[in-house]
C-alpha cells in the first residue's frame, strides 16, 4: 500500500475516525493501531509478518530479561540479541552477496565453487525495524529506556505503520512515551500534518517521479551516455532521491500527527549544507544519529586522537553504506562519504583560517563557493550510490571525464519538475532561514494559503508522471 | 492552517486554475507555446476532443480523427511505401510501429514496398477486419501484421478511443470473442466509416450512444468522468487530474501481472489473438498468400507478447519476429520521446523481417 495511492486514502479514512473514537481507551486504541500497522505491512509482505513478530517478540523478551540481571548476564543478553538481530539482517539482506564474494574469492585462487543461489527475498522494512529493536535492547542494557513498555506498546513502537517501511528510525525514548500516554489532536496538529503530507506528496509525485525516467535513461541503459547526459542524470538523481526519501518522511510525519504522534525530523534541508559534517546532521538524521550512537561512539568517537577518529568515521560510514544494501557500490558510497568527512576534518582549520583573512563580502562569496564545491561532491556520491556495480561507477566516471559534452539526447523533464524544483528550492531556503519546516506559521494567512495552493497545483501537474516506488523501500 | 488561510487557499487555487486556463487559451489563440498548450489540453474529455476535432476547419488532413476507418479504404486513398516506380508486393497491417518498419524495408530493398493499412495503435481486431475487407482489392501476395503490446488487450472494445487518451482516434472495428464451441465470434459495430461517425456524433444518434456506452462501460480505464464533455472541461486542474486518472488506470492494468510476469489481461487476450491469427493464416493460404507476424513489444512490455503468443505461434507454424530481440523497450535511449523505436531499431527489425519472409 503506497502512501501516494487511493488505497491508502481509504485505509486512513477508515482508521482515523475509529482511532479517535477510542481515545478514552488507550490500550484499545494502541491495539487498533497495531492491528492496522500489521495490516499495512501485510499489504507489502504478508509472508514476512511472522518475521517482524518474531523480531519484536525476541527483542522484547531479551530486553525485559536483562533489566534486572547481573552485569554478566546482561552482557550475555545484549550479545545474544546483537548476534541474533545481525544474523537475521545478514541472512535476508547479505547472504547472496557473501556467497557471491566467496565464489569470486575462491575463483581468484584458481578454484571454482558451483554457483549456489539462495532464493532469498528481502523482507520490507527489515533494516529499519532491526535497528529500532537494537536501540531498545541496548537501552534496556544501559537502563536508559525511560520506561518499561507493555508488549502491545512495544510492538507498536516497532510496527507503527507511517514509519515502518522507510523510517524515520525511531528511538525508544522518543516514541514509547507518546504511545504510553493519551494522545490529543488539535487544529494545529491537523494543519501541520496536512502541510507535511502535501509537501511530501509534492516532492514525490511532482519531482521524484518526474525525474525517474531521465535518471533511468542513463543509469539503466546498456548504451553509453555522453558526459552531459551523465551529469544531468546525476543531478536529476540528486533531486530525485531527496524528493523521494524526504517526501516519504514528510508524509510519514504528517500522517503521524493526525494520530497525535510526533515522529523525529529526518531531513533538515540537507542540500543547504556547506560541508559533509553539516550534511550528515541534516540527511537521514535518524540513521546518522543511530550510527553515531551505536557504532561511532562505541568505537571511541573522537576521544582517542585524530587518527583513531578518522578510522572511526570511515568505519561508521562504511557500515552505513553497507546498511543500504548488499552491493559494493553502497560500500563504496559509504567509503566516499567517510573520506569526505575525514578530508573536511583535515582541511577545516585551513578553511577557517582562510575565512579569517577575508572581508565580510569575500566571506559570503567563499561560503557559497564552498557550498557549490560540496554540492558537486554530494552529486558525485549519488552517482556511486545509484550505479549498479563498480564497473558502472567506473564507466560513468570515465564518461564524465572523457566523453563529449555537446551531445545530449535525454528527454526534457516534465512540466511538474520544471515547476516543482524552483518551488522546492524556495521552500527549502525559507525553511533554513526562518526557523524550520513550519516556517510558514510565522507568515500571514495569505502567504499560507498561496503556499498550499502552489503545492497542490504542483501535485496536479505531477499526476500524469509514471509512478515509481519509493527508493528507500528497497533497503 | 487557520480558517482565514483556508479561505486564501481556496481563492488561490481558483485563481491559479483561472489564470493558467486564461494563459493557455491566449497562447492557443496566438498560435504560440504549442507544447504548453498541448500539455494542458491533454486532459480534456474524450467527447470534447472529438467535438473540437470535428468542428475545427483547420484540422490536419492526416489527423487521428481521419485515421483507421476501414469502410472508407479504397485503392485511391490507401497509403503505400512505393514512390510510384514499384508495384506494392506487401500489405502491412497494424499501426505506426509496423509502418516504420515497412518504410525501412523499402529503404533496404526497393522491391519490398507495400500498402499500409492501419490506424493509431490499431489492435489485431482492426487489422484482421481490414484484411478481410481490402485484401481482395489490393492483390498482393505477402501479408505482414504488426501486433502492438500496448493495444493487445481489449478484444471486447471496438474503437481506437481506448488506446490514446491524449490524441483520440475514434475509428471503429469489430470486437472479438471465442464462443463455447471454440469458434471466433465477430461483433461488427454500427458505425464503420468516418462520414457515418461524424453525422452520428453531431446528431448524438442512438448508434453514437450505443458506441459510447459500450466503450465507457466495457473499458477498464474509461468512464463518464474521462469520456463525457461538460463544465469540468473548463478547469485546468480537472483536466490535469483526468489525465492522471487515465494514466494511473493504464499503469495499473499493465502492472497487474499474471504468474508468468505478463499483464493479466494478456492471458485473456492471447486465446482470442491466436484464434484470429490461425483464421487469418488459413484465409491467406486459401488465397495463395503468405502471412507473417511482428510482435511489437513497446515500452513497458519487454517479452510480454513473446511469453503470451510465441510458443503458440511456433506450434501453429505461423512465422513471426519479436522486436525485443532488436530493440530493448526498457532502454529509453532506443526509443523516441513518444515511445516509438528509433529508426536504427526499426531498421534492424526490417532486416530480420525481410530475411524471414523472403528467406
Amino acid at each position: 500500500m503506497n502512501f501516494a495511492s487511493l488505497d491508502f486514502v481509504y485505509f486512513l479514512g477508515a482508521l482515523l475516525p475509529i482511532y479517535w473514537l477510542l481515545r478514552s481507551w488507550l490500550q484499545v486504541q494502541n491495539a487498533l493501531l497495531l492491528g492496522a500497522s500489521y495490516y499495512f505491512y501485510a499489504c507489502w509482505d504478508v509472508e514476512f509478518l511472522l518475521l517482524i513478530l518474531m523480531v519484536t517478540g525476541v527483542s522484547y523478551i531479551v530486553a525485559q530479561k536483562i533489566l534486572n540481571e547481573t552485569p554478566r548476564r546482561k552482557k550475555l543478553g545484549l550479545i545474544f540479541y546483537s548476534v541474533f538481530s545481525l544474523v537475521v539482517l545478514g541472512y535476508f539482506k547479505y547472504a547472496n552477496f557473501f556467497v557471491d564474494q566467496l565464489i569470486d574469492l575462491v575463483g581468484l585462487f584458481g578454484f571454482s565453487l558451483n554457483k549456489i543461489y539462495l532464493d532469498i527475498v528481502l523482507p520490507a522494512a527489515i533494516s529499519f525495524y532491526i535497528f529500532e529493536s537494537i536501540s531498545f535492547v541496548v537501552g534496556s542494557y544501559f537502563g536508559s529506556n525511560a520506561r518499561r513498555p507493555g508488549f502491545v506498546e512495544y510492538s507498536l513502537f516497532i510496527a507503527f505503520f507511517p514509519k515502518l517501511v522507510a523510517g524515520p528510525i525511531e528511538r525508544p525514548n522518543v516514541l514509547l512515551p507518546q504511545l504510553a500516554g493519551k494522545r490529543s489532536l488539535s487544529l494545529d496538529d491537523v494543519g501541520e500534518g496536512l502541510y507535511l503530507i502535501l509537501l511530501g506528496l509534492f516532492k514525490k509525485v511532482a519531482i521524484a517521479d518526474g525525474l525517474a525516467p531521465m535518471v533511468g535513461a542513463v543509469y539503466d541503459s546498456p548504451n553509453p551516455s555522453t558526459a552531459a547526459e551523465i551529469a544531468v542524470a546525476t543531478l536529476a538523481f540528486t533531486l530525485q532521491i531527496y524528493g523521494d526519501f524526504s517526501g516519504y518522511s514528510d508524509i510519514a510525519r504528517g500522517v503521524s500527527r493526525w494520530f497525535g504522534i510526533r515522529l523525529s525530523l529526518n531531513f533538515d534541508v540537507p542540500y543547504t549544507a556547506f560541508n559533509p559534517s553539516e550534511f550528515w546532521r541534516r540527511w537521514h538524521m535518524s540513521l546518522s544519529s543511530w550510527l553515531r550512537d551505536y557504532i561511532y561512539i562505541p568505537l571511541g568517537g573522537n576521544r582517542s586522537g585524530e587518527s583513531v577518529t578518522r578510522r572511526n568515521l570511515m568505519a561508521t560510514m562504511l557500515f552505513g553504506g553497507l546498511w543500504h544494501g548488499a552491493a559494493w557500490n553502497f560500500v563504496a558510497w559509504g567509503g566516499y562519504q567517510g573520506m569526505a568527512l575525514v578530508i573536511h576534518r583535515v582541511i577545516k582549520g585551513k578553511l577557517d583560517f582562510l575565512d579569517g583573512l577575508c572581508g565580510r563580502y569575500s566571506q559570503i562569496v567563499l561560503k557559497y563557493f564552498y557550498w557549490c564545491v560540496f554540492f558537486l561532491v554530494t552529486c558525485y556520491g549519488w552517482l556511486i550510490f545509484r550505479a549498479s556495480s563498480f564497473a558502472q561507477i567506473q564507466s560513468l566516471t570515465l564518461g564524465l571525464l572523457n566523453n563529449t559534452w555537446g551531445e545530449f539526447s535525454l528527454l526534457a523533464p516534465p512540466v511538474s519538475v520544471l515547476y516543482g524544483v524552483p518551488v522546492l528550492v524556495s521552500i527549502d531556503i525559507l525553511h533554513r532561514r526562518n526557523g524550520g519546516e513550519l516556517f510558514w506559521k510565522n507568515f500571514p494567512s495569505v502567504f499560507v494559503g498561496i503556499l498550499h495552493a502552489v503545492l497542490v497545483f504542483g501535485l496536479f501537474l505531477g499526476f500524469s508522471n509514471a509512478r515509481s516506488s519509493f527508493i528507500y523501500f528497497q533497503f | 492552517m487557520n480558517p482565514r488561510a483556508f479561505g486564501w487557499f481556496f481563492a488561490s487555487i481558483l485563481a491559479i486554475d483561472l489564470m493558467v486556463g486564461w494563459g493557455v487559451s491566449k497562447l492557443s489563440s496566438l498560435g504560440a507555446g504549442q507544447s504548453i498548450v498541448r500539455f494542458f489540453s491533454y486532459g480534456y474529455s474524450l467527447e470534447h476532443k472529438i467535438r473540437t476535432a470535428i468542428d475545427d476547419v483547420a484540422y490536419p488532413k492526416r489527423g487521428p480523427l481521419h485515421a483507421g476507418w476501414i469502410e472508407d479504404l479504397s485503392l485511391t486513398n490507401v497509403e503505400s511505401t512505393s514512390n510510384g516506380s514499384r508495384v506494392p508486393v506487401y500489405a502491412f497491417y497494424g499501426q505506426s510501429f509496423t509502418f516504420r518498419v515497412a518504410k525501412e524495408m523499402a529503404l533496404i530493398n526497393d522491391a519490398a514496398v507495400g500498402y499500409l493499412i492501419g490506424a493509431p495503435a490499431a489492435p489485431l481486431g482492426h487489422s484482421f477486419f481490414a484484411y478481410k475487407k481490402v485484401s481482395g482489392m489490393l492483390g498482393v501476395k505477402k501479408n505482414v501484421v504488426g501486433i502492438l503490446a500496448s493495444s493487445f488487450c481489449g478484444f471486447s472494445i471496438n474503437t481506437g478511443l481506448a488506446f490514446s487518451f491524449e490524441n483520440p482516434a475514434p475509428y471503429t472495428f469489430p470486437s472479438y470473442s471465442i464462443g463455447q464451441d471454440g469458434v471466433l465470434i465477430e461483433a461488427v459495430p454500427p458505425i464503420l466509416g468516418e462520414g457515418e461517425f461524424r453525422s452520428a456524433f453531431k446528431s448524438r444518434s442512438k448508434e453514437w450512444a450505443s458506441l459510447a456506452d459500450r466503450f465507457k462501460y466495457g473499458s477498464p480505464v474509461h468512464d463518464d468522468f474521462t469520456f463525457d464533455e461538460g463544465y469540468l472541461d473548463r478547469s485546468v486542474l480537472v483536466r490535469l487530474a483526468r489525465r492522471g486518472v487515465v494514466s494511473a488506470r493504464n499503469e495499473d492494468l499493465k502492472n497487474e501481472l499474471a504468474s508468468r510476469g505478463v499483464p493479466k489481461c494478456f492471458d485473456n487476450s492471447a486465446p482470442i489473438a491466436l484464434a484470429i491469427l490461425k483464421e487469418w493464416q488459413k484465409m491467406a493460404k486459401d488465397r495463395g498468400q503468405s502471412f507473417f507476424v511482428v510482435l511489437f513489444e513497446d515500452r513497458g512490455y519487454k517479452n510480454a507478447l513473446r511469453k503470451s503468443l510465441g510458443k503458440s505461434l511456433e506450434n501453429s507454424g505461423i512465422g513471426f519476429v519479436v522486436t525485443s530481440d532488436f530493440v530493448d523497450p526498457s532502454d529509453s535511449k532506443q526509443l523516441e520521446a513518444d515511445g516509438h523505436f528509433k529508426s536504427a531499431g526499426s531498421r534492424e527489425i526490417a532486416r530480420a523481417l525481410l530475411k524471414a519472409v523472403d528467406g
